[in-house]
C-alpha cells in the first residue's frame, strides 16, 4: 500500500464564516442518519464537511475493502474529530504488535496464540471498520474453535497480508487528518 | 454523571475507543488489560460499573465473574462478547452479569447499557437502604419485623429527639417499658439516666416521696434526706409506668412538675428545678379514665403529647415465632438444655394462639417448656394444655356446616363456686380451679354474671380487665363477709392491694357520681 493512497474521505475544514452558514443544515441527515448526535459530536460535525471520495476506497488483495467508510464515519461521530487520530493510532500500534506475534506463531505452529490473536484482531478490525482483516481474523478464529488446524494456518497467513495493508490504510487516514489539522491551524493563524 | 467505570479489555485499541465513548458520556474510566488486574483493583475500589471482555489473556472473563460472585462483589458487570460467544454470554448472565454488548458497538449502545447498569445498581442500593431502614427485625430491645412494629420503630425514632412527653398505651405485656427505654436510648439524652417508677407498686403515701424525694424528718421513718425519681432523672428520662394508678392528689403535683419542671421534696419548701423528659404508660384507655374521673383531664392533655400505641402480640403476625425462638434460645442456654427450635406444627399453633397476655405470656410458655423438657425441638406434646385446648376450639369451624349452623347451646351465667379458669385440661374434663368464686354473697348477686361474658366461648362482649378484676375482688370480699385479709388470702394477693384498689375505685365513683358512692359499690363493699 502506497503512502499516497487516496483516503476514504476528504475532510475539509470550514471557515468560521461557513460554519455560521452551516447552522441551517439538517444535521441528522448530514450525520448519516445519526438521529440523536451527542452534543460534542454534533459540534465537531459542525466544523466538518464530509464529501464522497472522488476515487473508490482502497481494496485488499482479495477484493474486499480495507476500510469501511460507514464505520469510520460512525467512529468519527462517536469519538469526535479531536480523538479520532488518537484511537486510530492505537489501532495501528496494536496491529504493529500483533502481526509479528501472528507471524511468529505461524512459524512455530503455536495454534493457541493464533487462536487468541485472531480473536483480538477480529474485534479490533470490526471496531475500526477494517472488513478485509476482520474476515481473515474471523475465519482463523472459527477454524481455531473448530480445531481445523490447516484452515487456521491458512487464514492466519491471510491475516499476515491484510494486517499491514490495513495498517497502511489507517496510517494514511491519520496522515490526512494531521495534514488537515495543520491546514486548519494555519488558516486560523492567518 | 462522573461515575467510575472499570474497563477490562486486553486490546489497547478497542480500550481506547471504549474509553473515549465512556468519557464522552461523563464517566471516569480505569482501564486494565487482564482479569487478574481487575480483581486486584476491585479489592480496593468499587466502581459504578465494570465493562468486561470475556476473552482475556490469563484469567478469562467468566472466571472473573465466578470470583466476583464468590467474593460477594456487587459491582454491575456489562460483558463484551462477539457473535461467536453466545454460550459464554448466557453463562455470564447466569453468574450475575447485568447486561452485555456485542462487538462492534457504537457509543450510544454502550452508553445506554452502562447507564442502565449503573442505574440498576443505584436502585438496588436504594431498595437495600429502605429495606434496612424500614424492615428491621430488631430495634433496641424489641424483636419483630411486622408492619405494626415497623410503624412503631419509626414513631419511636421520630419522637426520640424531641423533649415532648410520650404517652404509651398498650395491653399488659406488650413492652411499654421496653418502648420507654427505646425512646430514651434513641434520644439525645441517652447518656443521661433512665429512671422508671411503677405508680401501681407503691402505696399512695410513699409514691410522692418516691417521685419527688423527701427531707429528713418529713414523716415517720424519714431518717435522712432522699432524692426522688425526678431528681435522679435530671438530664435524662423519667418513666412513669401505670400512671393510671396514680392518686388524684398526686396527679395535681405531677401536673405542676410537668408544666414547670419544678417540684418540692416532701417536707421541704425548697423548689428544685430539673431537666427531665417524661414518658408515661398505662394499659388502660386514658380517655376513659378521664371520663370516669380517675385521671385529671388537664394532666392528660399535658402528658398526651406524643401518643404511642403498642400493638398486641396477636396483631404482630410472624413476630410471635421470632420472639418465641429468641426466648427458646435464651432459656435453653440458661437452663443448659438442647432446644434448637419448634416443630412446624408447634409453630403453627403458636402463631395462631391469641396471646391475651402478650409477650409475657409467650415468654412464660417458652420458659415453662424449657424448664420441664429437654429435646432438640419443641413438639406439640410439650406445649401447655391451654394452648392445645384453644387449638381444638379453633378447629371447631371444620365441623360440617349443618353442625356449625346449629344453634349454640345457651350458656348460663357461671354458677358461683365453679372454676372460672379451665386451666390445663380440655373443656370436657373437670377443670382445676386456679381462681374460685366462693359461696354466694347475698349483697352482690349481680356481680357474678358480669364474669359470664368473659368466660363464654362466644364472647359477645369483652369486659375490661380492670372491671373483671374489680368484680372478682368484690365477690371474694363479699363471700368472706367483708373480711378483706381473708379475701386477699383466698385471692393470693396482699390485703394492701385490695385497700389500694378499693380507694381508687371509690375515688373514681365519687368523681363520676358527683361525690356519691355508686349504688353497686355500696352493695358490695362493707367495712374492712
Amino acid at each position: 500500500m502506497q503512502s499516497n493512497t487516496p483516503i476514504l474521505h476528504r475532510v475539509v475544514r470550514q471557515t468560521p464564516r461557513q460554519v455560521t452558514k452551516l447552522t441551517q443544515i439538517d444535521w441528522p441527515a448530514f450525520c448519516n442518519s445519526h438521529h440523536a448526535p451527542p452534543v460534542v459530536a454534533e459540534r465537531e460535525s459542525a466544523r466538518l464537511k464530509v464529501v464522497q471520495p472522488k476515487s473508490p476506497p482502497p481494496l485488499a488483495g482479495n477484493g474486499m475493502a480495507l476500510v469501511d467508510s460507514a464505520i469510520v464515519q460512525q467512529l468519527t461521530r462517536d469519538v469526535g474529530m479531536q480523538r479520532l487520530p488518537e484511537v486510530l493510532g492505537a489501532f495501528v500500534a496494536e496491529l504493529g504488535r500483533r502481526i509479528p506475534l501472528v507471524r511468529k506463531a505461524i512459524a512455530e505452529r503455536d495454534l493457541q496464540v493464533l487462536g487468541r490473536e485472531s480473536h483480538s484482531l477480529k474485534g479490533s478490525a470490526l471496531t475500526f471498520g477494517a472488513p478485509a482483516l476482520a474476515a481473515a481474523a474471523r475465519e482463523a478464529n472459527e477454524a481455531f474453535r473448530h480445531g481445523d488446524d490447516r484452515a487456521l494456518l491458512e487464514a492466519s497467513a491471510d491475516m499476515l497480508t491484510r494486517g499491514p495493508e490495513t495498517s497502511a490504510a489507517i496510517a494514511s487516514l491519520i496522515a490526512a487528518l494531521d495534514a488537515r489539522h495543520a491546514a486548519q491551524m494555519e488558516g486560523e493563524a492567518r | 454523571m462522573n461515575q467510575e467505570v472499570l474497563l477490562v479489555e486486553d486490546s489497547t485499541a478497542q480500550a481506547a475507543v471504549y474509553r473515549s465513548y465512556l468519557e464522552a458520556d461523563g464517566h471516569r474510566v480505569h482501564a486494565v488489560e487482564t482479569g487478574e488486574a481487575a480483581l486486584e483493583y476491585l479489592q480496593r475500589h468499587l466502581p459504578a460499573a465494570m465493562l468486561l471482555d470475556l476473552q482475556l489473556p490469563g484469567i478469562q472473563g467468566l472466571d472473573v465473574m465466578n470470583r466476583l460472585k464468590a467474593l460477594g462483589c456487587t459491582v454491575p458487570v456489562v460483558v463484551i462478547s462477539d457473535n461467536g460467544s453466545t454460550d459464554n454470554v448466557v453463562e455470564a448472565m447466569q453468574l450475575g452479569a447485568t447486561d452485555f454488548v456485542t462487538k462492534p458497538f457504537g457509543r450510544s449502545r454502550l452508553g445506554v447499557t452502562v447507564g442502565n447498569a449503573i442505574r440498576q445498581r443505584e436502585l438496588a442500593a436504594m431498595v437495600a437502604t429502605y429495606r434496612d431502614k424500614f424492615t428491621r427485625d430488631r430495634f433496641h430491645g424489641f424483636i419483630g419485623s411486622s408492619l405494626a412494629m415497623q410503624s412503631l420503630y419509626r414513631i419511636i425514632e421520630s419522637a426520640a429527639p424531641s423533649k415532648a412527653t410520650v404517652f404509651i398505651t398498650g395491653e399488659s405485656g406488650t413492652g411499654k417499658e421496653l418502648c420507654a427505654a427505646a425512646i430514651h436510648a434513641s434520644s439525645r439524652r441517652s447518656d443521661g439516666p433512665f429512671v422508671a417508677v411503677n405508680c401501681a407498686a407503691l402505696p399512695r403515701d410513699l409514691m410522692e416521696s418516691e417521685i419527688f424525694g423527701h427531707v429528713k424528718g418529713a414523716f415517720t421513718g424519714a431518717h435522712r434526706q432522699r432524692d426522688g425519681a425526678a431528681s435522679l432523672a435530671d438530664g435524662g428520662t423519667l418513666f412513669l409506668d401505670e400512671i393510671g394508678e396514680m392518686d388524684l392528689e398526686l396527679q395535681s403535683k405531677l401536673l405542676r412538675f410537668v408544666q414547670t419542671g419544678q417540684f418540692q421534696r416532701v417536707g421541704s419548701g425548697e423548689t428544685i428545678t430539673v431537666d427531665v423528659r417524661i414518658v408515661c404508660a398505662t394499659n388502660r384507655d386514658p380517655l376513659e379514665m378521664v371520663r370516669v374521673g380517675r385521671f385529671r383531664e388537664d394532666l392528660y392533655y399535658r402528658l398526651h403529647v406524643v401518643p404511642v400505641q403498642l400493638p398486641p402480640l396477636r396483631e404482630r403476625g410472624d413476630d410471635v415465632l421470632s420472639i418465641a425462638r429468641s426466648f427458646l434460645v435464651r432459656y435453653a442456654r440458661e437452663e443448659d438444655k438442647r432446644f434448637e427450635g419448634f416443630t412446624p406444627e408447634c409453630e403453627q399453633l403458636l402463631a395462631g394462639h391469641r396471646w391475651q397476655g402478650n409477650v409475657r405470656e409467650l415468654e412464660n410458655v417458652v420458659r415453662n417448656i424449657v424448664v420441664l423438657h429437654d429435646a432438640q425441638f419443641v413438639t406439640l406434646s410439650m406445649l401447655p394444655p391451654t394452648l392445645l385446648q384453644e387449638q381444638s376450639t379453633r378447629l371447631a369451624p371444620a365441623l360440617p356446616v349443618e353442625l356449625r349452623e346449629a344453634p349454640a347451646p345457651r350458656i348460663d351465667p357461671l354458677p358461683v363456686g365453679t372454676a372460672i379458669w379451665s386451666g390445663a385440661t380440655a373443656p370436657s374434663e373437670p377443670a382445676p380451679t386456679l381462681v374460685s368464686v366462693p359461696a354466694p354473697a347475698p349483697a352482690a348477686p349481680e356481680q357474678t354474671p358480669a364474669l359470664a361474658p368473659v368466660l363464654s366461648p362466644r364472647r359477645a362482649e369483652v369486659i375490661p380487665l380492670w372491671q373483671v378484676e374489680r368484680d372478682a375482688i368484690e365477690a371474694a370480699i363479699a363471700s368472706f363477709d367483708g373480711n378483706v385479709p381473708r379475701a386477699a388470702a383466698a385471692l393470693e394477693i396482699s390485703p394492701s392491694t385490695i385497700y389500694r384498689k378499693r380507694q381508687s375505685w371509690a375515688g373514681a365513683n365519687q368523681v363520676a357520681g358527683g361525690g356519691q358512692v355508686a349504688a353497686g359499690s355500696q352493695s358490695v363493699w362493707s367495712s374492712p
